[in-house]
Protein backbone atom coordinates (compact mmCIF):
# COMPACT_ATOMS: atom_id res chain seq x y z
CA UNK A 1 0.00 0.00 0.00
CA UNK A 2 1.07 3.60 -0.61
CA UNK A 3 3.29 4.65 2.27
CA UNK A 4 1.99 8.24 2.32
CA UNK A 5 -1.53 6.94 2.81
CA UNK A 6 -0.38 4.66 5.60
CA UNK A 7 1.39 7.63 7.19
CA UNK A 8 -2.02 9.22 7.76
CA UNK A 9 -2.50 6.59 10.45
CA UNK A 10 1.07 6.67 11.72
CA UNK A 11 0.17 7.86 15.21
CA UNK A 12 -1.84 4.71 15.84
CA UNK A 13 0.60 2.22 14.37
CA UNK A 14 3.53 0.47 16.07
CA UNK A 15 6.95 -0.35 14.65
CA UNK A 16 5.52 -3.35 12.85
CA UNK A 17 3.00 -1.18 10.98
CA UNK A 18 -0.01 -2.51 12.87
CA UNK A 19 -1.96 -1.16 15.85
CA UNK A 20 -1.08 -4.40 17.71
CA UNK A 21 2.19 -6.32 18.09
CA UNK A 22 1.23 -9.73 16.71
CA UNK A 23 -0.49 -9.99 13.31
CA UNK A 24 -3.84 -11.80 13.42
CA UNK A 25 -3.96 -13.28 9.92
CA UNK A 26 -0.95 -15.65 10.33
CA UNK A 27 -2.59 -17.06 13.46
CA UNK A 28 -6.05 -17.53 12.01
CA UNK A 29 -4.64 -19.15 8.91
CA UNK A 30 -3.45 -22.09 10.99
CA UNK A 31 -7.05 -22.74 11.97
CA UNK A 32 -8.14 -22.65 8.34
CA UNK A 33 -5.39 -25.06 7.32
CA UNK A 34 -5.67 -27.35 10.31
CA UNK A 35 -9.44 -27.68 10.23
CA UNK A 36 -9.52 -28.23 6.47
CA UNK A 37 -6.75 -30.82 6.51
CA UNK A 38 -8.21 -32.67 9.51
CA UNK A 39 -11.64 -32.57 7.85
CA UNK A 40 -10.43 -34.15 4.62
CA UNK A 41 -8.07 -36.57 6.40
CA UNK A 42 -10.81 -37.93 8.63
CA UNK A 43 -13.05 -38.41 5.61
CA UNK A 44 -10.23 -40.36 3.98
CA UNK A 45 -9.84 -42.47 7.12
CA UNK A 46 -13.62 -43.00 7.11
CA UNK A 47 -13.69 -44.06 3.47
CA UNK A 48 -10.78 -46.46 3.96
CA UNK A 49 -12.35 -47.77 7.18
CA UNK A 50 -12.74 -51.41 6.06
CA UNK A 51 -8.96 -51.61 5.60
CA UNK A 52 -8.23 -50.21 9.05
CA UNK A 53 -10.53 -52.26 11.24
CA UNK A 54 -7.68 -54.51 12.37
CA UNK A 55 -5.67 -51.49 13.60
CA UNK A 56 -8.50 -50.28 15.81
CA UNK A 57 -9.09 -53.80 17.03
CA UNK A 58 -5.41 -54.22 17.82
CA UNK A 59 -5.34 -51.04 19.93
CA UNK A 60 -8.74 -51.85 21.42
CA UNK A 61 -10.20 -48.57 20.19
CA UNK A 62 -13.96 -48.69 20.01
CA UNK A 63 -15.01 -46.72 16.97
CA UNK A 64 -17.78 -46.61 14.39
CA UNK A 65 -17.35 -45.60 10.78
CA UNK A 66 -19.83 -42.75 11.18
CA UNK A 67 -17.59 -41.17 13.86
CA UNK A 68 -14.95 -40.34 11.27
CA UNK A 69 -17.48 -38.79 8.91
CA UNK A 70 -18.80 -36.66 11.78
CA UNK A 71 -15.30 -35.33 12.41
CA UNK A 72 -14.85 -34.65 8.69
CA UNK A 73 -18.09 -32.72 8.42
CA UNK A 74 -17.81 -30.54 11.53
CA UNK A 75 -14.19 -29.66 10.82
CA UNK A 76 -15.17 -28.60 7.32
CA UNK A 77 -17.91 -26.29 8.64
CA UNK A 78 -15.55 -24.78 11.21
CA UNK A 79 -12.92 -24.30 8.53
CA UNK A 80 -15.23 -22.36 6.26
CA UNK A 81 -16.50 -20.18 9.11
CA UNK A 82 -13.04 -19.26 10.37
CA UNK A 83 -11.73 -18.65 6.84
CA UNK A 84 -13.98 -15.58 6.44
CA UNK A 85 -12.16 -14.06 9.40
CA UNK A 86 -8.80 -15.21 8.05
CA UNK A 87 -9.41 -13.47 4.73
CA UNK A 88 -10.81 -10.37 6.43
CA UNK A 89 -7.81 -10.03 8.74
CA UNK A 90 -5.52 -10.74 5.80
CA UNK A 91 -6.92 -7.87 3.74
CA UNK A 92 -6.79 -5.45 6.67
CA UNK A 93 -3.16 -6.31 7.33
CA UNK A 94 -2.30 -6.19 3.63
CA UNK A 95 -3.72 -2.64 3.43
CA UNK A 96 -1.26 -1.59 6.10
CA UNK A 97 1.71 -3.53 4.71
CA UNK A 98 4.75 -1.52 3.62
CA UNK A 99 7.27 -4.10 2.37
CA UNK A 100 10.69 -3.06 0.98
CA UNK A 101 10.65 -2.38 -2.76
CA UNK A 102 14.17 -3.62 -3.51
CA UNK A 103 13.80 -7.25 -2.40
CA UNK A 104 12.94 -10.27 -4.53
CA UNK A 105 11.66 -13.49 -3.04
CA UNK A 106 13.09 -16.97 -3.62
CA UNK A 107 10.50 -17.37 -6.38
CA UNK A 108 11.75 -14.23 -8.13
CA UNK A 109 8.66 -12.19 -7.25
CA UNK A 110 8.65 -8.69 -5.83
CA UNK A 111 6.61 -7.70 -2.81
CA UNK A 112 3.61 -6.30 -4.71
CA UNK A 113 3.36 -9.33 -7.00
CA UNK A 114 3.55 -11.67 -4.03
CA UNK A 115 0.87 -9.68 -2.17
CA UNK A 116 -1.47 -9.57 -5.18
CA UNK A 117 -1.15 -13.31 -5.80
CA UNK A 118 -1.58 -14.08 -2.11
CA UNK A 119 -4.62 -11.78 -1.89
CA UNK A 120 -6.38 -13.11 -4.99
CA UNK A 121 -5.47 -16.68 -4.07
CA UNK A 122 -6.98 -16.10 -0.65
CA UNK A 123 -10.38 -15.09 -2.02
CA UNK A 124 -10.21 -17.98 -4.49
CA UNK A 125 -9.41 -20.46 -1.69
CA UNK A 126 -12.20 -19.04 0.47
CA UNK A 127 -14.62 -19.77 -2.39
CA UNK A 128 -13.19 -23.28 -2.77
CA UNK A 129 -13.45 -24.02 0.95
CA UNK A 130 -17.05 -22.79 1.17
CA UNK A 131 -17.87 -24.76 -1.98
CA UNK A 132 -16.33 -27.88 -0.48
CA UNK A 133 -18.36 -27.39 2.70
CA UNK A 134 -21.60 -27.08 0.73
CA UNK A 135 -20.65 -30.16 -1.29
CA UNK A 136 -19.84 -32.05 1.92
CA UNK A 137 -23.20 -31.03 3.41
CA UNK A 138 -25.01 -32.18 0.30
CA UNK A 139 -23.25 -35.55 0.51
CA UNK A 140 -24.06 -35.88 4.20
CA UNK A 141 -27.73 -34.91 4.12
CA UNK A 142 -28.92 -35.72 0.59
CA UNK A 143 -26.55 -38.06 -1.25
CA UNK A 144 -26.04 -40.30 1.77
CA UNK A 145 -29.77 -40.58 2.48
CA UNK A 146 -30.77 -41.90 -0.94
CA UNK A 147 -32.99 -44.96 -0.63
CA UNK A 148 -31.04 -47.11 -3.10
CA UNK A 149 -27.55 -46.35 -1.73
CA UNK A 150 -25.77 -49.61 -0.91
CA UNK A 151 -22.86 -48.62 1.36
CA UNK A 152 -22.47 -46.64 4.55
CA UNK A 153 -19.71 -44.59 2.92
CA UNK A 154 -20.74 -40.98 3.40
CA UNK A 155 -18.45 -39.16 0.96
CA UNK A 156 -17.59 -39.52 -2.70
CA UNK A 157 -14.11 -40.39 -3.87
CA UNK A 158 -14.02 -37.34 -6.15
CA UNK A 159 -14.57 -35.12 -3.10
CA UNK A 160 -11.49 -36.55 -1.43
CA UNK A 161 -9.38 -35.98 -4.54
CA UNK A 162 -10.67 -32.41 -4.77
CA UNK A 163 -9.73 -31.97 -1.10
CA UNK A 164 -6.18 -33.20 -1.71
CA UNK A 165 -5.84 -30.92 -4.76
CA UNK A 166 -6.98 -27.94 -2.67
CA UNK A 167 -4.43 -28.83 0.00
CA UNK A 168 -1.77 -28.62 -2.70
CA UNK A 169 -3.00 -25.16 -3.75
CA UNK A 170 -2.98 -24.16 -0.08
CA UNK A 171 0.62 -25.28 0.19
CA UNK A 172 1.73 -23.04 -2.69
CA UNK A 173 -0.45 -20.19 -1.47
CA UNK A 174 0.88 -20.56 2.05
CA UNK A 175 4.44 -20.43 0.77
CA UNK A 176 3.68 -17.04 -0.79
CA UNK A 177 2.35 -15.84 2.54
CA UNK A 178 5.39 -17.21 4.36
CA UNK A 179 7.64 -15.35 1.93
CA UNK A 180 5.82 -12.13 2.76
CA UNK A 181 6.61 -12.75 6.41
CA UNK A 182 10.14 -14.14 6.32
CA UNK A 183 11.68 -12.59 3.21
CA UNK A 184 9.90 -9.23 2.98
CA UNK A 185 9.49 -8.97 6.75
CA UNK A 186 5.96 -7.58 6.50
CA UNK A 187 4.64 -6.51 9.94
CA UNK A 188 7.72 -7.90 11.67
CA UNK A 189 8.95 -5.67 14.48
CA UNK A 190 12.56 -6.89 14.44
CA UNK A 191 12.85 -6.62 10.64
CA UNK A 192 11.46 -3.08 10.61
CA UNK A 193 13.82 -2.03 13.39
CA UNK A 194 16.76 -3.51 11.47
CA UNK A 195 15.68 -1.60 8.37
CA UNK A 196 15.72 1.58 10.47
CA UNK A 197 19.28 0.65 11.47
CA UNK A 198 18.56 0.08 15.16
CA UNK A 199 20.18 -2.40 17.53
CA UNK A 200 17.63 -5.05 18.47
CA UNK A 201 19.32 -5.89 21.76
CA UNK A 202 18.70 -2.39 23.09
CA UNK A 203 15.34 -1.57 21.48
CA UNK A 204 13.61 -4.89 22.18
CA UNK A 205 14.63 -5.17 25.84
CA UNK B 1 6.45 -84.87 8.88
CA UNK B 2 9.86 -85.28 10.51
CA UNK B 3 11.47 -83.47 7.59
CA UNK B 4 9.10 -80.53 7.99
CA UNK B 5 9.89 -80.41 11.67
CA UNK B 6 13.67 -80.36 11.15
CA UNK B 7 13.45 -77.63 8.50
CA UNK B 8 11.28 -75.58 10.83
CA UNK B 9 13.83 -76.10 13.59
CA UNK B 10 16.60 -75.09 11.19
CA UNK B 11 14.77 -71.91 10.26
CA UNK B 12 14.28 -71.08 13.87
CA UNK B 13 17.94 -71.69 14.63
CA UNK B 14 19.03 -69.43 11.83
CA UNK B 15 16.77 -66.67 13.01
CA UNK B 16 18.22 -67.14 16.44
CA UNK B 17 21.75 -66.70 15.10
CA UNK B 18 20.76 -63.56 13.25
CA UNK B 19 19.21 -62.10 16.36
CA UNK B 20 22.25 -63.04 18.40
CA UNK B 21 24.56 -61.36 15.89
CA UNK B 22 22.45 -58.23 15.86
CA UNK B 23 22.45 -58.16 19.66
CA UNK B 24 26.20 -58.59 19.63
CA UNK B 25 26.60 -55.50 17.44
CA UNK B 26 24.16 -53.62 19.63
CA UNK B 27 26.24 -54.52 22.67
CA UNK B 28 29.35 -53.46 20.85
CA UNK B 29 27.86 -50.04 20.15
CA UNK B 30 26.79 -49.65 23.76
CA UNK B 31 30.21 -50.69 25.03
CA UNK B 32 31.88 -48.09 22.84
CA UNK B 33 29.39 -45.51 24.13
CA UNK B 34 30.39 -46.53 27.66
CA UNK B 35 34.06 -46.06 26.84
CA UNK B 36 33.36 -42.67 25.28
CA UNK B 37 31.41 -41.57 28.34
CA UNK B 38 34.26 -42.75 30.54
CA UNK B 39 36.72 -40.55 28.66
CA UNK B 40 34.39 -37.55 28.83
CA UNK B 41 34.00 -38.05 32.58
CA UNK B 42 37.75 -38.23 33.11
CA UNK B 43 38.29 -35.06 31.06
CA UNK B 44 35.58 -33.20 32.97
CA UNK B 45 37.05 -34.40 36.25
CA UNK B 46 40.47 -33.13 35.22
CA UNK B 47 38.95 -29.79 34.20
CA UNK B 48 37.25 -29.53 37.55
CA UNK B 49 40.43 -30.13 39.53
CA UNK B 50 42.22 -27.51 37.47
CA UNK B 51 39.41 -25.06 38.15
CA UNK B 52 40.15 -25.45 41.89
CA UNK B 53 43.45 -23.70 41.25
CA UNK B 54 41.66 -20.53 40.26
CA UNK B 55 39.56 -18.54 42.74
CA UNK B 56 36.66 -20.80 43.57
CA UNK B 57 33.39 -20.20 41.73
CA UNK B 58 31.07 -22.27 43.88
CA UNK B 59 28.22 -22.29 41.40
CA UNK B 60 30.44 -23.47 38.57
CA UNK B 61 31.90 -26.26 40.71
CA UNK B 62 28.45 -27.40 41.84
CA UNK B 63 27.24 -27.52 38.29
CA UNK B 64 30.38 -29.40 37.23
CA UNK B 65 29.79 -31.98 39.92
CA UNK B 66 26.17 -32.34 38.87
CA UNK B 67 27.27 -32.69 35.26
CA UNK B 68 29.57 -35.56 36.21
CA UNK B 69 26.70 -37.08 38.20
CA UNK B 70 24.53 -36.87 35.08
CA UNK B 71 27.24 -38.64 33.12
CA UNK B 72 27.45 -41.32 35.83
CA UNK B 73 23.69 -41.78 35.59
CA UNK B 74 23.91 -42.06 31.81
CA UNK B 75 26.62 -44.65 32.35
CA UNK B 76 24.31 -46.58 34.64
CA UNK B 77 21.61 -46.38 31.99
CA UNK B 78 23.95 -48.00 29.49
CA UNK B 79 25.00 -50.68 32.01
CA UNK B 80 21.34 -51.39 32.71
CA UNK B 81 20.82 -51.73 29.00
CA UNK B 82 23.72 -54.17 28.72
CA UNK B 83 22.45 -56.29 31.58
CA UNK B 84 18.73 -56.30 30.91
CA UNK B 85 18.72 -55.68 27.17
CA UNK B 86 16.29 -52.83 27.55
CA UNK B 87 16.42 -49.22 28.58
CA UNK B 88 15.24 -48.24 32.02
CA UNK B 89 12.84 -45.34 31.68
CA UNK B 90 13.01 -44.45 35.37
CA UNK B 91 16.75 -43.90 35.08
CA UNK B 92 16.21 -41.67 32.04
CA UNK B 93 13.61 -39.61 33.92
CA UNK B 94 15.97 -39.26 36.87
CA UNK B 95 18.71 -38.02 34.56
CA UNK B 96 16.36 -35.48 33.03
CA UNK B 97 15.34 -34.21 36.47
CA UNK B 98 18.96 -33.87 37.57
CA UNK B 99 19.94 -32.05 34.37
CA UNK B 100 17.02 -29.64 34.71
CA UNK B 101 18.06 -28.93 38.30
CA UNK B 102 21.64 -28.43 37.14
CA UNK B 103 20.47 -25.70 34.78
CA UNK B 104 18.67 -24.05 37.68
CA UNK B 105 21.74 -24.20 39.94
CA UNK B 106 24.02 -22.99 37.15
CA UNK B 107 22.02 -19.79 36.80
CA UNK B 108 20.83 -19.36 40.38
CA UNK B 109 17.19 -19.58 41.37
CA UNK B 110 16.88 -15.88 42.12
CA UNK B 111 18.16 -14.84 38.72
CA UNK B 112 15.68 -16.88 36.72
CA UNK B 113 12.58 -14.99 35.65
CA UNK B 114 9.23 -15.89 37.13
CA UNK B 115 7.95 -17.33 33.84
CA UNK B 116 10.87 -19.68 33.54
CA UNK B 117 10.61 -20.86 37.12
CA UNK B 118 6.96 -21.56 36.41
CA UNK B 119 7.92 -23.52 33.30
CA UNK B 120 10.59 -25.53 35.12
CA UNK B 121 8.11 -26.29 37.87
CA UNK B 122 5.59 -27.64 35.36
CA UNK B 123 8.32 -29.61 33.65
CA UNK B 124 9.49 -31.20 36.91
CA UNK B 125 5.90 -31.90 37.91
CA UNK B 126 5.30 -33.69 34.63
CA UNK B 127 8.47 -35.72 35.05
CA UNK B 128 7.49 -36.71 38.58
CA UNK B 129 4.05 -37.60 37.31
CA UNK B 130 5.59 -39.80 34.66
CA UNK B 131 7.82 -41.49 37.22
CA UNK B 132 4.86 -42.21 39.45
CA UNK B 133 2.55 -43.23 36.64
CA UNK B 134 5.13 -45.29 34.79
CA UNK B 135 4.17 -48.77 35.97
CA UNK B 136 0.59 -47.87 35.18
CA UNK B 137 1.31 -46.38 31.76
CA UNK B 138 3.62 -49.15 30.65
CA UNK B 139 0.66 -51.44 30.51
CA UNK B 140 -0.66 -49.35 27.63
CA UNK B 141 2.34 -47.81 25.94
CA UNK B 142 5.48 -49.26 24.52
CA UNK B 143 8.45 -48.29 26.63
CA UNK B 144 10.30 -47.42 23.47
CA UNK B 145 8.09 -44.41 22.78
CA UNK B 146 8.67 -42.99 26.23
CA UNK B 147 12.39 -43.53 26.02
CA UNK B 148 12.47 -41.84 22.61
CA UNK B 149 10.88 -38.74 24.14
CA UNK B 150 13.41 -38.61 26.95
CA UNK B 151 16.39 -39.19 24.74
CA UNK B 152 15.02 -36.36 22.59
CA UNK B 153 14.73 -34.15 25.68
CA UNK B 154 18.28 -34.93 26.84
CA UNK B 155 19.70 -34.23 23.40
CA UNK B 156 17.44 -31.20 23.09
CA UNK B 157 19.32 -29.82 26.09
CA UNK B 158 22.64 -30.17 24.32
CA UNK B 159 21.29 -28.86 21.04
CA UNK B 160 19.58 -25.84 22.59
CA UNK B 161 23.12 -24.63 23.24
CA UNK B 162 23.85 -24.81 19.51
CA UNK B 163 21.12 -22.39 18.45
CA UNK B 164 22.43 -18.83 18.17
CA UNK B 165 19.64 -16.44 19.08
CA UNK B 166 20.60 -12.88 19.94
CA UNK B 167 20.58 -11.73 23.55
CA UNK B 168 17.19 -10.04 23.65
CA UNK B 169 15.39 -13.20 22.48
CA UNK B 170 16.85 -15.60 25.01
CA UNK B 171 14.25 -15.24 27.76
CA UNK B 172 11.27 -15.84 25.46
CA UNK B 173 13.06 -18.62 23.57
CA UNK B 174 13.93 -20.46 26.80
CA UNK B 175 10.36 -20.23 28.00
CA UNK B 176 9.06 -21.45 24.65
CA UNK B 177 11.49 -24.39 24.69
CA UNK B 178 10.70 -25.36 28.25
CA UNK B 179 6.97 -25.16 27.69
CA UNK B 180 7.42 -27.23 24.53
CA UNK B 181 9.08 -30.03 26.50
CA UNK B 182 6.40 -29.91 29.14
CA UNK B 183 3.66 -29.95 26.53
CA UNK B 184 5.04 -33.12 24.95
CA UNK B 185 4.68 -34.80 28.33
CA UNK B 186 1.32 -33.27 29.19
CA UNK B 187 -0.21 -34.12 25.82
CA UNK B 188 1.05 -37.70 25.99
CA UNK B 189 -0.43 -38.05 29.48
CA UNK B 190 -3.78 -36.56 28.46
CA UNK B 191 -3.92 -38.81 25.41
CA UNK B 192 -3.32 -41.86 27.59
CA UNK B 193 -6.03 -40.66 29.96
CA UNK B 194 -8.44 -40.08 27.08
CA UNK B 195 -7.69 -43.56 25.81
CA UNK B 196 -8.51 -45.12 29.14
CA UNK B 197 -11.72 -43.07 29.42
CA UNK B 198 -12.77 -44.08 25.93
CA UNK B 199 -12.06 -47.73 26.55
CA UNK B 200 -14.23 -47.63 29.65
CA UNK B 201 -17.11 -45.67 28.14
CA UNK B 202 -16.97 -43.87 24.78
CA UNK B 203 -20.15 -41.90 25.56
CA UNK B 204 -19.08 -40.08 28.71
CA UNK B 205 -16.39 -37.59 29.75
CA UNK B 206 -15.86 -36.73 33.42
CA UNK B 207 -15.63 -33.08 34.44
CA UNK B 208 -12.00 -33.54 35.60
CA UNK B 209 -11.00 -34.38 32.08
CA UNK B 210 -12.72 -31.31 30.72
CA UNK B 211 -10.95 -29.10 33.27
CA UNK B 212 -7.61 -30.66 32.38
CA UNK B 213 -8.40 -30.10 28.71
CA UNK B 214 -9.17 -26.46 29.38
CA UNK B 215 -5.90 -26.11 31.27
CA UNK B 216 -4.04 -27.73 28.37
CA UNK B 217 -5.73 -25.33 25.95
CA UNK B 218 -4.57 -22.38 28.04
CA UNK B 219 -0.98 -23.64 28.06
CA UNK B 220 -1.11 -24.23 24.30
CA UNK B 221 -2.45 -20.69 23.89
CA UNK B 222 0.46 -19.33 25.93
CA UNK B 223 2.89 -21.40 23.87
CA UNK B 224 1.40 -20.05 20.62
CA UNK B 225 1.72 -16.50 21.95
CA UNK B 226 5.38 -17.05 22.81
CA UNK B 227 6.03 -18.57 19.39
CA UNK B 228 4.30 -15.58 17.78
CA UNK B 229 6.53 -13.24 19.74
CA UNK B 230 9.62 -15.12 18.57
CA UNK B 231 8.62 -14.70 14.94
CA UNK B 232 6.74 -11.41 14.79
CA UNK B 233 8.52 -9.34 17.42
CA UNK B 234 12.00 -10.85 17.45
CA UNK B 235 11.96 -11.95 13.81
CA UNK B 236 13.63 -15.33 14.38
CA UNK B 237 14.21 -17.19 11.11
CA UNK B 238 13.21 -14.17 9.01
CA UNK B 239 15.74 -13.27 6.35
CA UNK B 240 16.68 -9.76 7.60
CA UNK B 241 17.43 -11.02 11.13
CA UNK B 242 19.31 -14.10 9.90
CA UNK B 243 21.41 -11.87 7.62
CA UNK B 244 22.10 -9.44 10.45
CA UNK B 245 23.24 -12.32 12.66
CA UNK B 246 25.44 -13.70 9.90
CA UNK B 247 27.05 -10.31 9.24
CA UNK B 248 27.72 -9.78 12.94
CA UNK B 249 25.49 -6.68 13.14
CA UNK B 250 23.42 -8.53 15.72
CA UNK B 251 24.67 -10.68 18.57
Amino acid sequence: MNSELIDQLSTQLGTNGLPYTIPIHPNLVHFTLGLFIIGVTFDIVGVLFPLEIWVFKYFAITVKRANFFDVGWYNMIASSIITFFTVGAGFYEMLLAAPPTDVKSAWGLQAMQTMIWHGIGGVFLLALIVGMTIWRGWQRYIWDKQAYKQTDREVQWIYLFAGIAIMFIMFIHGTLGAQLATEFGVHNTADNLLRLGQDLNTTLK
Amino acid sequence: MLKGLTSKLNNWLQRNTIVRNLEFFQDFIIISLCLGLFCVMLIRLGDMFFSFLHPLDLRQVTSDILFILILVELFRLLIDHLQQQRTSVTAAVEITIVSALREVILRGVLEISRDQIFGIAIFLLVLTGIMVALPWISRFLEQVTTIAIFVAVIFGQFEAGLARPYDAVKAVLNMHTLLGWSLSGIIAAITAWRYVLRTRNPEKLPIHYMVAGLFLTLIVGLQVYLGDELVWVYGLHTVPVVEALKNGILR
